[in-house]
């Protein structure tokens, strides 16, 4: 997987994956490794200016709350930041349909 | 406990590059979970813990790369601050290539060193050096946001010094004995705030803070001195002017270049 091609699209899995409640920045990680069976194996770093880019934004909110012993910031998405949720993921599945019916129009291996 | 040990010192050194943040306990105490969340899941799968800890530190990123990134996104403050703040590379940029046009330009809108001096190549000239100053002043005003986190106080006081120097330049971009040593204290009160984050190289900011105040004093010494004896100064201004446009374009060009560095080796990496 290109890593320039997913950053594109990391504000969106991350607002997918925030979607399901409240989680912390580990767990995001760990979801978009797990859902993408590995593919998204991210430089775990990164995940949180993205985090915070997005909640500044007003997309995303946090809470404090305790897990084992020590403070855990937990993200969830703002009803603005669902309302961006369904709007990109309907922008990206016009975008995969579109790309979709191009291919199939061309198939391959194309013989001149 | 080994482990321990080796994500406190990385969470010491992380700590460093955020020393100014008003947000930085936060900003450890969300690493610090993460870190012994990604130790934890490991130690369940059967690593033992100090290669682990390892691990985990290796996923996560240099702690450099990571305060570099972490920085860009300010905790508090505006769109404009967020702005200035994510984009500092490219309006560092266009700040030390503004300053460079600003040199030229003033050659015929200052002096008469290689045409006769129009009211309109004034005019011009002025023009363009108030735009470096405005230029100038939002990289400062990024710095210090990335620096704190947000946009303070003393971010809003530097910003309404360069705004002031812009203006003098504007009016009376002649008299550098004003908007230069007033440019001069908005970056040397930027730098010694912004020490702290590395934003630039060490060896600049240590030239910044010998030269600005030179540079101010040379301006005011020119100045005093051509009012005093009734010389034509121009020249010797010009030669004041080139050489704080020369030593800021050099120091904006080592933040942009550094600064982009930084976000290139830290950009999303994916395996497989």
């Amino acid at each position: 997987m290109n890593a320039e091609s997913l950053k594109g699209h990391l504000d969106l899995l991350v607002l997918a994956v925030t979607s399901a409640g409240p989680i912390h920045g580990y767990g995001v990680i760990e979801r978009l490794r797990e859902r993408s069976q590995g593919s998204f194996d991210l430089a775990e770093g990164t995940v949180y200016p993205v985090l915070h880019r997005l909640e500044r934004a007003g997309l995303l909110e946090h809470e404090w709350s305790e897990a084992s012993g020590r403070r855990r910031k937990l993200y969830r998405l703002t009803p603005a930041g669902q309302a961006r949720l369904v709007e990109q993921r309907a922008g990206w599945r016009e975008f995969v349909d579109a790309v979709e019916s191009v291919l199939r129009r061309n198939p391959w291996p194309q013989t001149a | 406990m080994a482990a321990d040990g080796l994500i406190d010192q990385y969470l010491t050194a992380l700590g460093k590059r955020v020393r100014s943040r008003s947000d930085r306990h936060d900003l450890l105490d969300e690493v610090r979970d993460h870190l012994l969340s990604a130790v934890e899941r490991l130690e369940a799968l059967g690593v033992d813990s100090p290669t682990a800890e390892r691990r985990a530190l290796t996923r996560f990123g240099q702690p450099k790369l990571v305060a570099a990134l972490i920085t860009e996104v300010p905790s508090k403050g505006n769109l404009m601050s967020l702005f200035l703040a994510r984009h500092l590379p490219a309006m560092s940029v266009a700040a030390a290539v503004t300053w460079l046009v600003a040199v030229a330009v003033a050659v015929y809108g200052q002096t008469d060193l290689l045409a006769t001096w129009t009211p309109e190549a004034y005019i011009v000239s002025s023009a363009v050096i108030a735009v470096a100053c405005v230029l100038t002043a939002s990289v400062l005003v990024g710095l210090n946001v990335r620096a704190t986190g947000e946009l303070d106080t003393t971010t809003i006081l530097i910003a309404l010094i360069g705004i002031m120097s812009a203006v003098a330049a504007l009016l009376l971009s002649w008299f550098i004995a004003l908007w230069l040593p007033l440019l001069a204290i908005a970056v040397i009160w930027t730098m010694v705030r912004a020490w702290t984050m590395h934003a630039g190289s060490r060896p600049f900011a240590v030239v910044m803070l010998v030269t600005m105040p030179l540079l101010a004093a040379a301006a005011i010494v020119t100045t005093v001195i051509g009012q005093a004896t009734r010389l034509d100064n121009a020249v010797a201004s010009w030669i004041v002017f080139a050489g704080l446009a020369a030593v800021l374009a050099a120091t904006l060009v080592d933040v942009a270049v550094r600064l982009g560095r930084r976000a290139t080796h830290a950009k999303v990496s994916v395996a497989g």
